[in-house]
């Protein structure tokens, strides 16, 4: 028995990256939608981005990992701003931003054979 | 081949060592065979229709009980609150709502391996119908801190910067420095909105913290959403309100959960279990500039269970513990400079402690003893439950020690500081979820029929008698923990009449005063002043300042002091009579029972 690790489901980085693109809009989404959009993403897009699935098993404590690790990325950027007393919110964001699209491109890259079997099948 | 023969095997290949460790092995090998065989059991021992008759009925209630709880909380009032808190002013069909509710999740609760995800919805309706009993019938959200807190937040959206300074939470801004982010990042024009959510989504994740960690050491399904119940009627505390703790009890039980599910020695090492131990220490990193007592809890649960092999994760603790002493020797430098004492003076200072977290609070009026004897008593008898569960398990000999290391490991931090008379109050809250565990064990291990049928008799007449102790025990001091909307209006007036220097003074404390301009004005309780000199004193106090001063006084704080420090009920008469024929003393603003008053005059003017 151990703890695998698995490729990203196409699935989840198909919602990571249609969530990255809206986040580019999100300046002009009505308040509500935009508050949700962007908190949700912060909070929630690092961790299932960099973190590998642990299978279906496990898939309540990855959520919860998933969630803290966007929470621990989020207080580390805060932190060490005002700490510096350097508060450049827009840099935390786009840096966040950055390392989710790269992050899922990379596993989507690595684990192409599947997503090209998906939209194969789709097709 | 034989059960016994599949668990040897089993055994084997996870190289087990110990009974719990052997059916936990079973249990992962079992576990994706059993779930499919136990539905098709249930399907054959009644007909489809009456399984799905049944289904549907247990489905239904807990619908038909969150509409009837929540309409009887429409039509309840803040004003009926009183001496025992939120309790009075509820109406009959909550509680209906709640009885029923608790009585088909015990009829339930037998029935989990049938319907496991159930469970979730009972224990979801409940706590919206216990959480969210004040969030209905009260203006804002509860606790005067969660202002205070929300106040910092925005002083560090307001300013780019700590204010380490001002107050010693600063030296731990990892908590308001993220809503701060979050707040601006989000386009929100202050932190208020978030922090009214906060509390429930802070719950739901406890409760999934609890569930995953349960899951694990107990594995009993029926056990588990048990365990999940009793730790929401017991959990008096309140300390999921929008506050560093509240994060850092979620972050305790995922790193928990990484140290006894990803690092479980039954489980091979993997690069599943690298991942899970990065992403730990990062999360660690996280709690250790955020809050001052969760890296404590951490690094004593990981010394444990390293100490005792019950993780692969032998030396974690020890990184954990130089990311801790990194923080707290540069990062906290304002903060420790000077309060040592405070930090560790009460280091194996027991009965110290312990006098700071229980007979310190046995003060004030009698109904504010009885509530604080409520919250003893379901204290004590959840750990008595817990120790119950914990010996059945053991005298079957299916007791997981990491149940005994989760629900020991928090209490031995009170060793080393009472933290200021909340120590035992954050213990508990720690130990609770596997408190809650062992105790729900208890319940479900009974074999026999006869004896499973009274004991789940006898636990659903618990649960329901334990509903009204529950909720005096949670809202019982809802008269001054409560903030009314008066409060609130009063507060927007300061927040938009001081000048930068001025101060704002009341009696007791009012955090919704702190939830903005932190930082630019001064915000002063005077409550130690008033009981030594009355209003004499207080004017002296206040005029150290300078800038124009302000008096606030609202029914909160007639109520604290009532219930705290035992000043018999309507002290506040004497106090505005003074006030109103007071020369220097003048009356600025009234919304309700909130009144604000100016001090006028130099700082030599004559006092009378």
């Amino acid at each position: 028995m151990r703890l695998r690790t698995e490729p990203i489901h196409p699935a989840v980085a198909a919602a990571l990256l249609v969530a990255s693109a809206l986040m580019c809009w999100a300046a002009e989404m009505p308040s509500g939608a935009r508050s949700a959009l962007v908190i949700g993403y912060l909070l929630l897009a690092p961790g299932y981005a960099v973190l590998p699935s642990f299978g279906s098993r496990y898939l309540m404590f990855h959520g919860l990992l998933a969630l803290c690790i966007g929470i621990a990325l989020a207080v580390g950027l805060s932190t060490a701003m005002s700490v510096a007393g350097w508060w450049r919110v827009d840099l935390a964001v786009a840096a966040t931003w950055l390392l989710v699209v790269v992050s899922v491109s990379w596993r989507v890259w690595r684990n192409r054979g599947a997503v090209i079997r998906l939209t194969g099948r789709a097709s | 081949m034989s059960t016994e023969l599949l668990r040897q095997a089993a055994a084997e290949r996870a190289g087990a060592r110990s009974r719990p460790e052997l059916e936990r092995a079973v249990d992962l090998q079992r576990d994706g065979r059993s779930a499919a065989s136990r539905g098709a059991h249930a399907a054959t021992r009644k007909t489809p229709v009456l399984h799905w008759l049944v289904l549907a009925s247990f489905t239904a209630v807990p619908f038909v009980a969150a509409a009837l709880g929540y309409l009887s909380l429409r039509a309840s009032s803040s004003a009926d609150i009183g001496d025992y808190g939120l309790i009075e002013a509820l109406r009959p069909g909550y509680f209906v709502a709640l009885g029923m509710l608790t009585l088909f999740f015990v009829a339930y609760v037998p029935r989990a391996r049938t319907a496991p995800w159930l469970g979730a919805l009972y224990v979801l309706v409940f706590t919206g119908l216990v959480d969210g009993a004040p969030v209905v019938i009260e203006a804002g959200p509860r606790f005067p801190v969660t202002y205070v807190h929300v106040g910092f937040a925005d002083a560090i959206l307001r300013t780019g910067e700590t204010l380490p300074l001002l107050d010693a939470r600063f030296s731990w801004p990892g908590f308001f420095s993220m809503f701060g982010y979050l707040t601006s990042a989000a386009g929100l024009s202050d932190t208020m909105s978030l922090a009214m959510w906060f509390p429930f989504v802070a719950k739901l994740l406890w409760l999934a913290a609890i569930w995953v960690v349960l899951r694990w050491v107990i594995r009993d399904i029926r056990a588990c959403w048990l365990a999940l119940w009793l730790f929401e009627l017991i959990e008096w505390s309140g300390q999921y309100y929008f506050s560093p703790q509240a994060l850092g009890l979620l972050m305790y039980l995922v790193l928990v959960a990484v140290l006894v599910i990803a690092m479980d020695p039954v489980l091979e090492p993997s690069g599943g279990s690298r991942v899970a131990v990065a992403a730990a220490l990062l999360i660690y990193a996280a709690v250790v500039v955020s809050h001052q007592l969760t890296p404590f809890m951490v690094i004593v649960v990981a010394v444990l269970l390293a100490a005792l092999r019950m993780t692969r994760a032998r030396s974690l603790w020890l990184i954990f513990g130089v990311l801790f002493v990194v923080w707290f020797s540069f990062g906290t430098e304002t903060y420790w400079i000077g309060h040592m004492n405070d930090l560790f003076g009460d280091a194996g200072q027991v009965s110290s402690t312990l006098n700071d977290n229980v007979a310190e609070r046995l003060e004030g009026n009698v109904s504010h003893e009885r509530i604080v004897y409520a919250r003893m008593a379901i204290s004590l008898l959840a750990w008595a439950l817990a120790g119950l569960g914990v010996f059945t398990a053991w005298r079957r000999h299916t007791l997981d020690g990491r149940i005994i290391v989760l629900a020991v490991a928090p209490l031995l931090s009170l060793g080393l500081q009472s933290y200021g008379g909340e120590g035992l109050i954050r213990a508990f809250l720690f130990v609770l979820p596997v408190a809650a565990g062992a105790a729900a064990l208890f319940f479900v291990s009974i074999e026999r029929p006869q004896r499973r049928r009274a004991g789940y008799l006898a636990l659903g007449a618990l649960l329901v008698a334990l509903l009204p102790v529950s909720l005096i025990a949670k809202y019982g001091n809802e008269s001054f923990e409560s903030v009314t909307a008066s409060e609130l209006r009063t507060a927007s007036w300061i927040h938009h009449h001081v000048r930068e220097g001025d101060l704002v003074a009341s009696i007791a404390p009012a955090g919704e005063l702190r939830s903005g301009r932190v930082g630019e004005v001064d915000y002063v309780p005077t409550l130690d002043e008033y009981e030594i000199g009355n209003l004499p004193s207080v004017r002296k106090a206040m005029r150290q300042y300078g800038g124009n001063r302000y008096l606030v006084l609202s029914a909160s704080q007639y109520a604290y002091v009532n219930h705290v420090s035992g000043l018999p009920r309507g002290w506040q008469r004497d106090l505005l009579a003074d006030l109103d024929a007071s020369p220097d003393f003048h009356l600025v603003h009234r919304d309700g029972t909130s009144v604000v008053y100016r001090l006028e005059g130099a700082e030599d003017a004559p006092a009378n």
